[in-house]
C-alpha cells in the first residue's frame, strides 16, 4: 500500500510521520496536531499547560483534556516502576543545568517552587479533577512530562491519523514512537534501535504491529568546566544518574508506556531495570557502558 | 572490541539465586490502575476512553502469561563500530509466551527489510 511520509522539527526534536493509505493531508494534520501539543506540554513556553501549572502549584489549574491524559499517565507511571519514572523531579532537572530550551536559551522553565538538587517528592500531591478539567500541584511540587510527553503526542496522533481515515500509522517524535494499523508492506512496521555508540548503527531491528518503541538514553550532557552532567536525574537522590545504563528500549502497547518503562530501567540499572520490564509485562532492552546488551525475555517476538 | 568481530551471545546463570522482587500484578483494569495511582475518583470515561489503548497487552504486544520461574537473561556482547548484532535471543520460537526455561535459540537472521520501505528508529532524543 503506497506510504507517505514527512519529517520535520517539534518538541525540540525531530519528527517522522508515516502515512500508509493516506495522502498529504494526513501529514500536515500530524504536524499540526504535534504542534499543537507542543504549546500545551512544553515547559518552556509560558502559557502551556505545563508552564502554568507549575507557576500555579498550590492551586487548582484548568488545563486542556489531553494535559490531563498526560498527567494522569505520568502519575500511573510511577506508580508502576516503583517510583524510577518521577514526574515531580523537575526541581532537580533545572539545577542540573537543564533549565533552559536547548534552542532558545531564553526560554527558561517557570515553576513557583525553587531549583533544588533534592529527591523528589513524588506523585502524592498531584491531584487531578476531570468534572473540573482542572489538576493541582501540593506547594513545592512542579511537574514535569519528561519524554512520555514525546510518546504520548506519539500515540494521539497515530491515533488520529486512523480514525481520520488512514491504513496505518507510524508516528516518531524524538525516537518515541508508536505504529498502528497498516504498514507499508502490509503486515507491520521494521524500526530500529539506535546504537548509542554509533547514531549511525543499531543494536536491534525489530518488527512491529501496534504498539509503541521508546528509548531512553543519557547522551545527552551539560558541561560546566570539567563538571559534566546528563539530564536524566535520580528520583532518590535529585542528582544524574550514576546508572551504568547509558541506553535503555522499551516496546509495549503505546509510546507513552514504552518512555517511561525506558526510562525507569536506565535509572534502575541493569538488574532491576530488566525486572521492572518483565514485571510490567513489557519487552526491552538495556545498554551497558562497556558496549553489553542485555534484553527481556520477551524482545524476542518482535525480533 | 575490534572492527569485524563477531558477535556472540551468552546466557547469564537463570534462576540464578538472585532474588527477584515479588511480582506486581500486571496491569489491572485501567479504571482501578487510576484509582490506585491516587488520581481524583472522578477521573470519568473521557480519560478512561483516551487511555484504554494504553494497554500494555495491546494487540499486537503478546499478552503473556505470569511464567512459573525466573525468566533466563541473555547477554549480548554487540560488535561495535561494524555489524551490529544478531540477536538471537528469544523465547521459544513462535511462541508468544515467556515459557518457563525461555530457550535460547540459534541466530536467526535479521529479517529482510524490503528496499524503499520507511524505516524509522528509536534513540534517546537530544
Amino acid at each position: 500500500m503506497a506510504a507517505v511520509e514527512s519529517r520535520f522539527r517539534v518538541m525540540g526534536c525531530e519528527a517522522h510521520v508515516v502515512v500508509v493509505g493516506g495522502g498529504r493531508s494526513h501529514l500536515r494534520q500530524a504536524e499540526a496536531e504535534l504542534r499543537r501539543l507542543e504549546e500545551r506540554w512544553s515547559r518552556f513556553l509560558p502559557d502551556s499547560d505545563v508552564a502554568r501549572l507549575n507557576r500555579g502549584a498550590g492551586s487548582p489549574t484548568r488545563v486542556d483534556a489531553d494535559t490531563l491524559t498526560l498527567v494522569a499517565a505520568a502519575v500511573e507511571l510511577h506508580r508502576v516502576t516503583a517510583g524510577w519514572f518521577d514526574p515531580t523531579v523537575l526541581p532537580a532537572v533545572v539545577a542540573a543545568g537543564f533549565g533552559a530550551s536547548r534552542h532558545d536559551p531564553e526560554a527558561v522553565t517557570r515553576m513557583a517552587t525553587s531549583a533544588v538538587e533534592a529527591p523528589a517528592p513524588g506523585c502524592g500531591g498531584v491531584d487531578i479533577d476531570v468534572t473540573a478539567q482542572t489538576v493541582r500541584l501540593a506547594s513545592g511540587i512542579a511537574f514535569d512530562p519528561g519524554g512520555i510527553g514525546k510518546g504520548l503526542a506519539a500515540d494521539l496522533v497515530a491515533e488520529k491519523l486512523v480514525d481520520s481515515g488512514a491504513a496505518g500509522a507510524l508516528v516518531n517524535v524524538g525516537g518515541d514512537l508508536r505504529v498502528i494499523g497498516s504498514g507499508p508492506e502490509g503486515e507491520g512496521w521494521y524500526l530500529e534501535v539506535e546504537d548509542p555508540f554509533q547514531p549511525d548503527g543499531f543494536v536491534v531491528r525489530l518488527f512491529l504491529g501496534d504498539g509503541g518503541l521508546a528509548t531512553s538514553s543519557r547522551l545527552r550532557i551539560r558541561r560546566r568546566g570539567d563538571d559534566v552532567r546528563h539530564h536524566l536525574i535520580d528520583p532518590r537522590t535529585g542528582r544524574p544518574s550514576g546508572s551504568p545504563v547509558v541506553a535503555a528500549s522499551v516496546v509495549a502497547g503505546t509510546a507513552w508506556l514504552a518512555e517511561g518503562y525506558a526510562k525507569a530501567a536506565l535509572l534502575a540499572g541493569p538488574e532491576e531495570g530488566i525486572d521492572l520490564i518483565e514485571d510490567g509485562g513489557v519487552a526491552g532492552l538495556v545498554v551497558l557502558e562497556d558496549g553489553s546488551v542485555r534484553i527481556s525475555t520477551r524482545l524476542g517476538v518482535f525480533l | 572490541m575490534t572492527d569485524g568481530a563477531v558477535s556472540r551471545s551468552e546466557i547469564s546463570p537463570g534462576g540464578s539465586a538472585r532474588r527477584r522482587p515479588t511480582r506486581r500484578p500486571k496491569h489491572p483494569a485501567l479504571a482501578s490502575r487510576i484509582l490506585a495511582a491516587g488520581v481524583s475518583a472522578s477521573l470519568t470515561l473521557g480519560l478512561v476512553g483516551a487511555m484504554q489503548n494504553s494497554e500494555a497487552e495491546a494487540a499486537s504486544v503478546p499478552s503473556q502469561p505470569e511464567p512459573v520461574a525466573a525468566p533466563t537473561k541473555v547477554v549480548i556482547v554487540i560488535t561495535r563500530p561494524s555489524n551490529p548484532a544478531p540477536v538471537a535471543a528469544t523465547p521459544a520460537s513462535g511462541s508468544e509466551s515467556a515459557s518457563a526455561t525461555a530457550k535460547v535459540t540459534p541466530p536467526k537472521p535479521t529479517k529482510v527489510v524490503p528496499t524503499r520501505v520507511p524505516i524509522s528508529k528509536s534513540n534517546g532524543s537530544r
